[in-house]
């Protein structure tokens, strides 16, 4: 065929002046994890302290609450903001609803295996302890230990899973960047400082 | 009466932006056709996009249903959710491969093509490449020299403005360079090292990157993702370069969403012109044109070639589609640098590494290599973690958190980009069995790695090993296994340049032996790979062969 006498669309290009300057039906299907409880809808609204709230989409209340005070334990706010300052739990809870499903039970699988230790310890929620029975229960999971024995097998794993899920919503937010990590908080025109050494030594 | 152009140009990328320009700018009527979509400047630069900005700060969303029609083109680097859409729909664009001879085929689909992702290495070839058959009895010379190409390499470097140092290397001939980009610490350590212990010497990697602001393009400021665009114009791409010189002389139509189909012949010798597939409506149009230049990229090109008649449309040779070459890819060394432990980065966003030249089977004897011919280099760099460090660091609460700012590590990593010689049963064919949207058969890929290859690599690990030590680097690793072929986006080859019909496909001037109007611009012409990135060549050739056709448009010779 032969369309000569058509116009194709054409484009136009011009040196222009430089510009200047779902997840909660997912959980349904998660109910029957041992110990969980299980949830069939995510958790209501979280808030948090600046005054702001957001809503899960994939944790319950309870699991929402336990994960958050684990993810506070681990990056905690000292001069520079802690994990629930920059939202890292709210990442977290976004990331799960949006993850496979063999992801989704590991962690929910975590978060179960940490009320039940706390339970089989102090006969409370994880979130009841005192704050030195939270660290000391979480100490005994963390990567601080080479090994682990077959019985905090489950509990160590979580630790490896929550650590990386904390430490990457947490580093990644807009105030994690600027207020820890000193960025600025949008790109801006940088120079190149590059190596200043002339003795050779190329240290920091 | 229908219009017959002076030329057709399939391709808007970087050889099919410059021999529109060359033709345009010389009076000649140009149709430009694009198999990708239209181009916004102002829509489609998204470089300042930040990991906050998107919900899953960069990690793939599995909602995104770009790059979910995209698992090859995924593979890339620099194909994520910000630019998926730079890239082609690999549903809509499938090809086939052979049983344990995997093939990454990373395609553009937009005006400017692969210019706008591309990694922007530009270095020139030498005559270890180019001659290198008689050097080493293996395949065939280009039937050019380096000192033919040089004067057009220098066109088209201060052209595109490529940022480098002068070296003074017959391996890596120097070019004309804008200031270069200044070298991190640890590069420096690394320089040092290598030129004192082994002799061997790094310099800035030569980038199409504006370290001074030229002909209405800024220079860069440095926010890092190049292959997200570029609206300050700092980096080389065709649709804010050439087709804007090109737009600028009236001489000049382009039409993307322009599936080409094949070439319309007369007769045995002669183009007539194009026909393609209108991607937006699926209507199926022919355009006529005195000239036919093939810009697709290497493969793509192939493709049209092998449409356009049987056994492949001026392929009396049997060249055609066959000693397709790319790079030996992601293979290389990394290690930690102890005594920049704690470092902040002063080039975080440099876009740019550094580069160690060939240094194997050159004239000196004591850089020969008997397990393998030809040679390669290392692109390098220093990567100061920001925090991500912090995974590997054992421990949690408040004297864990605040330690992690300072406790940077600093990475040496080098990978080696090493040449693969010209087979000729690395070939691609049409597929008999498979049709892609429109209905055009697919292409078959056959290509993998052979032994000279994989000797190849054992040296790469070794001496990047080594060098590594000699600048004291520990927790050294190495990654072995060489990506598919494919996976260095250097695919180049599949008709090949020659001074003999009866072996090769194009002349000296990418220009068909058997069908003199019928010109192809981009790889598919590489005789020889070498081991430097293959744009810059490419461009340089392109120039090359645009005069020449220009001249013999204008002489009647192509008429």
């Amino acid at each position: 065929m032969n369309n000569d006498e058509d116009t194709p669309k054409v484009q136009n290009l011009t040196r222009r002046g430089v510009i200047a300057a779902g997840a909660a039906a997912g959980v349904a299907t998660l109910a029957k994890v041992p110990g969980l409880g299980g949830p069939s809808v995510a958790g209501a609204a979280v808030a948090v302290g600046d005054g702001s709230t957001w809503q899960p989409k994939f944790l319950s209340s309870q699991q929402v609450e336990l994960m958050s005070r684990i993810c506070d334990l681990i990056l905690p706010a000292t001069e520079t903001p802690g994990a629930l300052d920059t939202g890292a739990d709210e990442y977290i809870d976004l990331s799960l609803s949006l993850a496979d499903s063999a992801d989704q039970l590991r962690f929910l699988g975590g978060l179960s295996w940490m009320e039940e230790r706390s339970a089989e310890l102090h006969e409370k929620r994880f979130v009841e302890l005192a704050q030195d029975q939270q660290i000391a229960l979480l100490r005994e999971i963390s990567d601080e230990h080479p090994m682990h024995s077959a019985e905090l097998s489950t509990g160590a794993a979580f630790f490896t899973d929550i650590k990386r899920r904390v430490l990457f919503g947490h580093f990644t937010s807009k105030k994690a960047r600027v207020e820890a990590l000193g960025l600025p908080a949008e790109v801006r025109r940088e120079s190149l400082r590059g190596c200043t050494h002339e003795d050779g030594t190329h240290r920091r | 009466m229908a219009t017959v152009y002076d030329a057709i140009v399939v391709g808007s990328g970087a050889t099919g932006g410059w021999t529109a320009k060359v033709m345009t700018e010389a009076g000649m009527d140009v149709l430009m056709l694009e198999a990708g979509r239209a181009f916004d400047e102002s829509r489609d630069y998204r470089e300042h996009t930040l990991p906050h900005d998107l919900p899953l700060r960069g990690q793939d969303d599995p909602r995104n249903e770009l790059l979910a029609r995209r698992p090859v083109q995924s593979y890339c680097y620099a194909c994520t959710e910000v630019n998926a859409d730079f890239f082609i729909d690999d549903i809509d664009n499938p090809y086939t491969t052979a049983p344990g001879r995997d093939f990454n085929w990373i395609r553009g689909n937009v005006v400017g093509g692969r210019s706008l992702m591309w990694a922007r290495q530009s270095y020139r070839m030498s005559d270890y490449d180019f001659k290198a058959a008689s050097r080493d009895g293996y395949g065939q010379d280009w039937p050019l020299s380096y000192a033919d190409l040089a004067p057009y390499y220098s066109r088209v470097e201060r052209y595109i403005g490529v940022s480098g140092r002068k070296e003074g290397l017959d391996v890596l001939p120097d070019g004309d360079f804008l200031p270069p980009m200044p070298f991190s610490c640890g590069e420096m350590a690394l320089k040092e090292a290598i030129a004192e212990k082994m002799n061997r010497p790094l310099t800035i990697g030569r980038t199409a990157v504006l370290t001074e602001s030229r002909d209405g393009r800024l220079a860069c400021h440095y926010c890092g993702p190049c292959h997200y665009g570029c609206r300050t114009r700092s980096y080389f791409n065709s649709p804010q370069t050439t087709l804007v010189d090109c737009q600028a002389t009236g001489n000049f139509t382009l039409v993307p969403d322009a599936m080409v189909s094949h070439v319309i012949t007369s007769g045995e010798n002669r183009a007539e012109g194009v026909a393609y597939f209108d991607k937006t409506t699926g209507a199926a149009r022919e355009v006529r044109a005195k000239v036919v230049v093939l810009c697709a990229s290497a493969l793509a090109s192939a493709r049209i070639l092998l449409s356009s008649a049987e056994g492949g449309l001026g392929n009396s040779s049997d060249v055609l589609g066959r000693y397709v070459m790319d790079h030996i890819y992601s293979t290389g060394v990394s290690g930690t640098l102890p005594s920049r432990a704690g470092a902040r980065a002063e080039n975080a966003n440099r876009p740019n590494g550094v580069y160690i030249p060939r240094f194997q089977n050159l004239d000196d004897p004591s850089t020969k290599k008997p397990a393998f011919l030809r040679g390669y280099g290392y692109q390098c760099g220093e990567g100061i973690s920001s925090w991500d460090h912090a995974y590997a660091a054992a421990g949690f609460g408040a004297a864990y958190k605040d330690a992690i700012p300072s406790s940077t590590v600093s990475t040496i990593r080098l990978s080696g980009f090493g040449e693969i010689l010209p087979r000729k049963d690395n070939r691609v064919t049409l597929d008999p069995n498979k049709v892609d949207k429109w209905d055009l058969p697919v292409l078959r890929i056959e290509c993998s790695l052979g032994d000279n290859e994989i000797a190849m690599v054992d040296d790469i690990l070794a001496e990047g090993r080594a060098m590594l030590e000699a600048m004291g680097c520990e927790n050294i690793t190495e990654r072995r296994d060489p990506a598919p072929m494919g996976s260095g986006i250097h695919e180049v080859g599949g008709a090949r340049m020659g001074k003999e019909p009866q072996t090769s496909y194009l002349n000296e001037y990418q220009q068909s032996h058997d069908v003199s109007n019928l010109f192809v611009m981009d790889g598919a012409g590489y005789v020889t790979i070498g081991c430097v990135n293959p744009t810059l060549t490419m461009m340089s050739l392109a120039l090359r062969s645009s005069e020449y056709l220009v001249d013999q448009f204008g002489r009647g010779a192509l008429a």
